[in-house]
């Protein structure tokens, strides 16, 4: 059975949850054959997973970051030449245009008509197929079209000219999907409900090939979160917040099974109008037998702190440093050991100027990524996550399952994972988290008991078996209905 | 309790918070989410009485619209008129020195008889003139096809795929070069043009100097206008010192050890360069990705560049053609140079400098239009957007055409005035003819980089070849009819129509930069 993995920036290219998530599920189930399909933003990064046997195909889809679209797919240039002297403006005039224009009426609106959305990709997916990608967006007819939806709107027509183009081009890129073949295969997967999601949807209309999507962190919250840093305007903001609804909507209402990993996507989902029966929450899972308590022999007994992200404003890795600043006017002796790779390098500056404004420069350290987690984790004596915004975090199971006392922000599926085997505080609130942090210091019981419970939780609920059971149920039931026509 | 929620117990508070995190929120989804971010939840919505964090995000949505403020602000602090001045000073010299390289090579010749290349009886200047216009032409097309996709990975940080093209293009430019070389000397033997020992000593020129143009192109994509300058300066320097110091060197060798140093000092510094930023890069050793150095197929990159390749090829062939046809006016052998129209034709090079200077504050001030001034616009106000960047594209012109007939003025006035005390012989009418052909090349130079802005190279192409085109039918009959030094007038004819040309198919894009802007990828 061959899956169609799809992932958005995530794996295999870059760490994190989700690639961890992937990795897991595909080295997992042995069973299946995977490609896959990963958007990127440009074609130059490198792989950091060892790809397993089972994955038969990778394919990447950058949406910047070439001159031409299919450059680094080996396609011989003889092919594109003649795609692009096929290309003739009145084709473009004809037979794209109407459903672009369609496409774009429907993202002014939220995509209220999903499948209006789904047929308008749809018909200009089969229109890029045969034809020039670039010479059919950089076409007057193309332009016309946006400019005539969007500068004869009432409300966009408030948009400025510069905006009007950016989100254009924009646009073009991110529609870069399109323009791609995709196999037959008989499942598809999509790690988000996002622009990587496409494909399954036009695979479906096509070939009426199931789709499963599985939602991590729920993609229009965080588009949400995006746009309070990025956006200069209100109806420049409604574009992109609709354009966002448009393609989640399209994910929701194409997907068969939506697998949310934890329950507080649900209420997510159901807001997006998602029938419940479609939706089946499935924990993820942890490897209890490497995750698990551990003798680290040198410093023990330290106080140490650990933190497990990436250097990203969602983490919100000034919150600890601030509840830091607490921890250590109450015990002197405490540190923080911060463990993840940088994704935001401006953001990262601002830290290492928090931490020097606060004094904390022999407190707390950067130690970039780790191959071995559980080692880290076995040497704090309280491992906190001070993030703005999750799924269901695998550090807090992966602690957990070390049997380690958690203190987390209640953000995504955190509270569900850690029931009552850690300390829950509300984010962006540093004092409440050192307060959280200083009570498992001063307190060597509550910490050997909450990490005592932590680890039972972990095994009997989060365990590593039943994560790849609950998938590989799915997986044979959406195949085996589609063989039978349910 | 310390959290952002304490004390904040009515929906009022709620909503003034909300809207200090995000003063543009749509709905009630966007609410929640920035509630969530907070720290409230469905638990906590239920403390203020909803059954929800989405229904207490509705209520939330109500206030806010009490609170919202109409419209945009759009435009920053004015900025000072002494700031204003001093970043166009700044963009005129950077742009002057962009220029530097025939700056330098001009004024040097005229006040201390030092160039590049050296001076001496017919012989040795037209091997060595050949050697240089055949350089150029050699060199510029893959020039323009290598630096685009350098500029390209350079400026995404991507170092490696950076080194990559530059050793491809560094590999191409070499084989382009050895066959040009090779070529010239079997064409020569085949076609018995020159006596042998001519055409190797053209050959040994045009190595060394199409090596230079080679490796200084890159410096362009950085904007390293000083470095720039800097090499062409030791450069000349080295060639002067060799010759005034007398430390036995051959006034051939002064001349070529002092080029393959500015290719050493250019190629250095590049790769240098390119290194330090990656060093930079990598510092933090932190970061959540690794880039690849892949480039496309070769195929790709040329297909995609050979418009460019075409473009520049088509732009050194009508910088030079005139002298090709002022060369072919002798008897025998077929090309000879006139060393007197060489120099008059080199000195109104002179004029382009401070014209480059303005062009570089003009076409800030446009790109800067095209992108930031489109946010003083709204959509329904697009003919205002293009009637404003019309107006700079008439204000550059306006600018470039005056600097540069002041330019060719003083130059006129100036080398007439000192002819007698200059190392070579001039003619005031190619002078002239020249300078007033340079003038008109500013308005396609204004014109070309607004097309390769915008990315469009045809309507350059199409211009050069029209321009191309009337220099050859006018240029060639004027020298044979009236005399070589009318040469200079098929090149100032091509100006004019190159000027034209380029204005009625660049004004296009002007007239509809939005449109252009949108379609520049």
């Amino acid at each position: 059975m061959r899956v169609l993995m799809l992932t958005e920036g995530t794996y295999p290219y870059f760490k994190g949850g989700v690639s961890t998530w992937t990795d897991d599920l595909i080295t997992n189930l042995r069973e299946f054959e995977f490609i896959v399909a990963a958007v990127l933003p440009t074609p130059f990064f490198k792989p950091c997973y060892n790809l397993p046997e089972n994955v038969i195909g990778l394919a990447s889809i950058p949406l910047w970051g070439t001159e031409l679209v299919k450059e680094f797919h080996g396609e011989p240039i003889k092919m594109m030449i003649k795609r692009r002297l096929n290309t003739k403006d009145w084709e473009i005039r004809r037979q794209f245009t109407p459903h672009f224009r369609r496409f774009i009426r429907e993202v002014k609106n939220g995509g209220k008509n999903p499948e209006a959305v789904a047929q308008s990709l749809y018909e200009m997916h089969l229109f890029l197929r045969e034809h020039d990608y670039k010479k059919t967006f950089r076409s007057r007819y193309v332009w016309d079209v946006i400019r005539q939806e969007l500068a004869e709107d009432p409300l966009y027509q408030n948009l400025s000219v510069s905006s009007t183009v950016e989100i254009s081009r924009i646009i073009q890129h991110l529609l870069r999907v399109l323009a791609h073949e995709y196999p037959e295969v008989d499942l598809c997967h999509s790690s988000a409900a996002a622009f990587c999601g496409i494909p399954a949807v036009l695979l479906k209309m096509e070939f009426g090939i199931p789709y499963l999507l599985t939602e991590h962190g729920i993609y229009f919250r965080e588009r949400v979160l995006d746009a309070v840093r990025g956006m200069e305007g209100v109806v420049e903001k409604i574009l992109w917040m609709n354009l966002y609804r448009a393609i989640v909507g399209l994910n929701y209402h194409y997907a068969d099974k939506i697998l949310p990993v934890c329950r507080f996507n649900v209420d997510w989902e159901k807001e997006f109008k998602v029938p419940p029966e479609k939706i089946e929450v499935i924990y993820n899972g942890v490897d209890v037998r490497k995750f698990r308590p551990i003798q680290v022999a040198d410093d023990a007994g330290a106080k140490r702190v650990v933190v497990m992200a990436r250097i990203d404003r969602l983490k919100d890795i000034m919150n600890i440093i601030d509840a830091m600043g607490y921890v250590v006017d109450e015990h002197n002796d405490a540190f923080c050991r911060i463990f993840g790779p940088i994704e935001d390098e401006v953001y990262y500056e601002q830290c290492l100027n928090r931490i020097r404004e606060l004094g904390l420069e022999n407190r707390i350290s950067f130690m970039g990524p780790t191959d071995a987690p559980e080692v880290e984790y076995n040497r704090a004596m309280v491992v906190a996550q001070p993030s703005l915004s999750e799924g269901f975090p695998y550090t807090i199971i992966e602690a957990m399952a070390c049997g380690k006392p958690v203190v987390a922000t209640d953000v995504g599926g955190v509270r569900e994972a850690l029931g009552e085997c850690g300390i829950v505080v509300p984010p962006r609130s540093p004092k409440l988290l050192a307060e959280g942090i200083i009570r498992l210091l001063d307190d060597p019981e509550l910490r050997e008991s909450m990490g005592r419970m932590a680890r039972v939780r972990a095994v009997k609920l989060f365990s590593h078996e039943r994560f790849i059971e609950d998938y590989r149920r799915v997986y044979v039931q959406a195949v085996s209905e589609r063989k039978l026509g349910v | 309790m310390s959290s952002v929620l304490e004390g904040i117990t009515d929906l009022d508070s709620l909503a003034r918070l909300v809207l200090e995190v995000d003063e543009n929120v749509k709905d009630y989804l966007d609410v929640t989410a920035i509630l969530e971010a907070m720290g409230i939840t469905t638990a906590t919505a239920r403390k203020y009485g909803f059954p929800n964090k989405f229904e207490l995000a509705r209520k939330v949505v109500e206030v806010i619209q009490y609170y919202r403020t109409r419209g945009e602000v759009v435009g920053g602090a004015k900025i000072s008129e002494q700031r204003l001045m001093l970043e166009a000073l700044k963009r005129f010299l950077f742009g002057s020195l962009l220029a530097s390289p025939w700056l330098f090579l001009t004024v040097s010749y005229l006040l201390i008889g030092v160039t590049l290349l050296p001076a001496g009886e017919v012989t040795t200047a037209t091997m060595v003139s050949m050697a240089s216009a055949l350089s150029l032409l050699a060199t510029s097309g893959l020039q323009a096809v290598f630096t685009r996709r350098l500029s390209f990975y350079y400026y995404q940080q991507n170092y490696g795929a950076a080194r990559r093209i530059l050793a491809l293009y560094y590999s191409l430019s070499a084989c382009a070069i050895s066959t040009t070389a090779l070529l010239m000397l079997v064409a020569n033997r085949i076609l018995n043009l020159y006596p042998e020992a001519w055409m190797e000593l053209a050959v040994i020129y045009f190595i060394p100097l199409s090596l230079l143009w080679v490796s200084v192109a890159p410096l362009y994509v950085l904007n390293a206008y000083a470095p720039l300058a800097m090499i062409f300066f030791f450069t000349l320097l080295a060639i002067s010192l060799s010759l005034r110091l007398s430390v036995g060197i051959s006034p051939i060798y002064a001349h070529l050890y002092g080029i393959y140093l500015g290719v050493v000092m250019a190629i250095v510094y590049f790769l240098v360069y390119l290194y330090v930023r990656e060093r930079m890069l990598k510092k933090t050793g932190l970061l959540m990705w690794s880039l690849e150095p892949r480039i496309p197929k070769l195929s790709y990159i040329l297909y995609s560049g050979a418009p460019y390749f075409l473009s520049s090829t088509l732009y050194f062939l009508f910088l030079t053609m005139d002298r090709f046809i002022a060369w072919t006016a002798s008897k025998a052998p077929i090309l000879l140079i006139n060393t007197r129209y060489e120099f008059s034709v080199n000195t109104a090079l002179l004029i382009l400098c401070p014209v480059f200077g303005v062009l570089n504050y003009y076409m800030n001030r446009f790109y800067k239009m095209v992108v930031e001034g489109g946010r003083l616009f709204k959509a329904r106000e697009v003919h205002s957007y293009r009637k404003e960047l019309v107006e700079i594209y008439w204000r550059t012109l306006r600018a470039a055409v005056s600097v540069g007939v002041a330019g060719l003025l003083a130059t006129y006035f100036l080398i007439n005035h000192y002819i007698s005390m200059l190392p070579m012989e001039i003619s005031p009418s190619t002078l002239l003819y020249s300078g007033i052909g340079n003038v008109f090349l500013t308005v396609f130079l204004v014109n070309s980089l607004i097309c390769f802005y915008f990315y469009r190279p045809w309507p350059s192409i199409a211009s050069l070849a029209i321009g191309l085109l009337v220099d050859i039918l006018v240029g060639f009959p004027a020298s044979r009819l009236i005399g070589v030094d009318y040469a200079s007038l098929g090149y100032l004819s091509g100006s004019v129509a190159l000027a034209v040309a380029s204005s009625l198919l660049a004004y296009k894009l002007v007239e509809e930069a939005d449109y252009s802007y949108y379609s520049a990828f």
